[in-house]
């Protein structure tokens, strides 16, 4: 399983120039904790940071401006860890979880980001191959009883 | 395994008429994404809300308002999903999922607050459950080889 295979298409993505008070009616609207920071070069939009609900409420607490007058790049967290979507997921969790990250943006192979990776969607994915298994072997302990049945 | 062996204490807390900026202030210095709100009018601690940094950021959003003209009771999440302690990790598991929370506080059996109990606390209960499986499953293909070892080397010549 590789990152692109899992990965969520539809990123909430602000722009590092951005207020933060976009950011925040943005989140609440989406309904998201985060969401992705871009910046635009002429080739496509590239992650250039990660902004978190709890990010805006530091940023509030240290300064008096009101939200609509600090802009994002000012707060957002930089250098993200970015995966491509051909790594493989197994890796990318290890990355992830060395980061201290629960979520993390996804570029394809030009660099431009294409998707977002997260905690839950990884949880989801593991608990359905679990799902999957359990269905497995509740399947085959129902033919043993099959078979048990037959030979006596 | 029940949800007093999983849940975290202390449990950090604050009331509905605080200012929102002294319960956001408190969050930040203790490092947790949310606070349990409880009832100041009982001498024993009673979940009445739960405050998260989203309730922060949504809250000044819907309310058109800033941080700092707001208390906790004009953002928090009322009547919060609360989870006894000797409820049994699965059970609380589907009341979270039922209710689509990622935290729950606990209380004892009279209602009185005695921890919190989060996604990131029952992950490694399911997960240490996982890895004991996996330990069966592991332990027993390893002595199936010795197994039949024994067996031919018992084998009349």
């Amino acid at each position: 399983m590789k990152v692109g295979d899992l990965c969520r298409r539809d990123v909430v993505s602000v722009s590092a120039d951005a207020p933060l008070s976009a950011a925040a009616q943005l989140m609440c609207e989406q309904q998201v904790g985060a969401v992705i920071v871009t910046a635009a070069p002429a080739d496509g939009p590239i992650a250039v940071g990660v902004l978190t609900d709890r990010d805006i409420v530091r940023a509030q607490l240290e300064g008096t401006a009101a939200l609509s007058e600090i802009r994002v790049a000012d707060v957002m967290s930089r250098e993200p860890l970015v995966l491509t979507e051909d790594e493989q997921l197994d890796e990318a969790v290890r990355r992830m979880r060395v980061r201290g990250v629960r979520r993390a943006p996804v570029v394809g192979a030009g660099g431009a980001l294409t998707g977002i990776i997260s905690f839950d969607d990884v949880l989801a994915h593991i608990c359905a191959n679990l799902a999957a298994l359990a269905c497995l072997t509740g399947r085959q302990s129902r033919r043993q009883d099959d078979l048990t049945t037959y030979q006596i | 395994m029940s949800i007093a062996e999983i849940s975290s204490a202390p449990v950090y807390v604050t009331t509905a008429d605080q200012p929102l900026a002294a319960a956001a202030r408190e969050m930040c210095a203790r490092g947790v994404g949310a606070l349990v709100v409880i009832d100041t009018r009982d001498a024993q601690p009673r979940p009445v809300g739960i405050l998260t940094d989203r309730d922060i950021v949504c809250g000044q959003v819907t309310r058109r308002a800033d941080l700092h003209c707001l208390t906790v009771d004009d953002v928090m999440t009322r009547n919060p999903l609360t989870l006894c302690a000797d409820a049994a990790v699965s059970e609380a598991i589907q009341a979270i999922s039922v209710r689509g929370v990622r935290r729950a506080p606990v209380v004892d059996r009279s209602g009185v607050l005695v921890g919190i109990v989060t996604l990131d606390d029952l992950l490694p209960a399911l997960a240490q459950q996982l890895g004991e499986l996996a330990g069966i499953a592991d332990a027993q293909a390893r002595a199936l080889p010795a197994a039949v070892a024994g067996a031919s080397t018992r084998r009349p010549a």
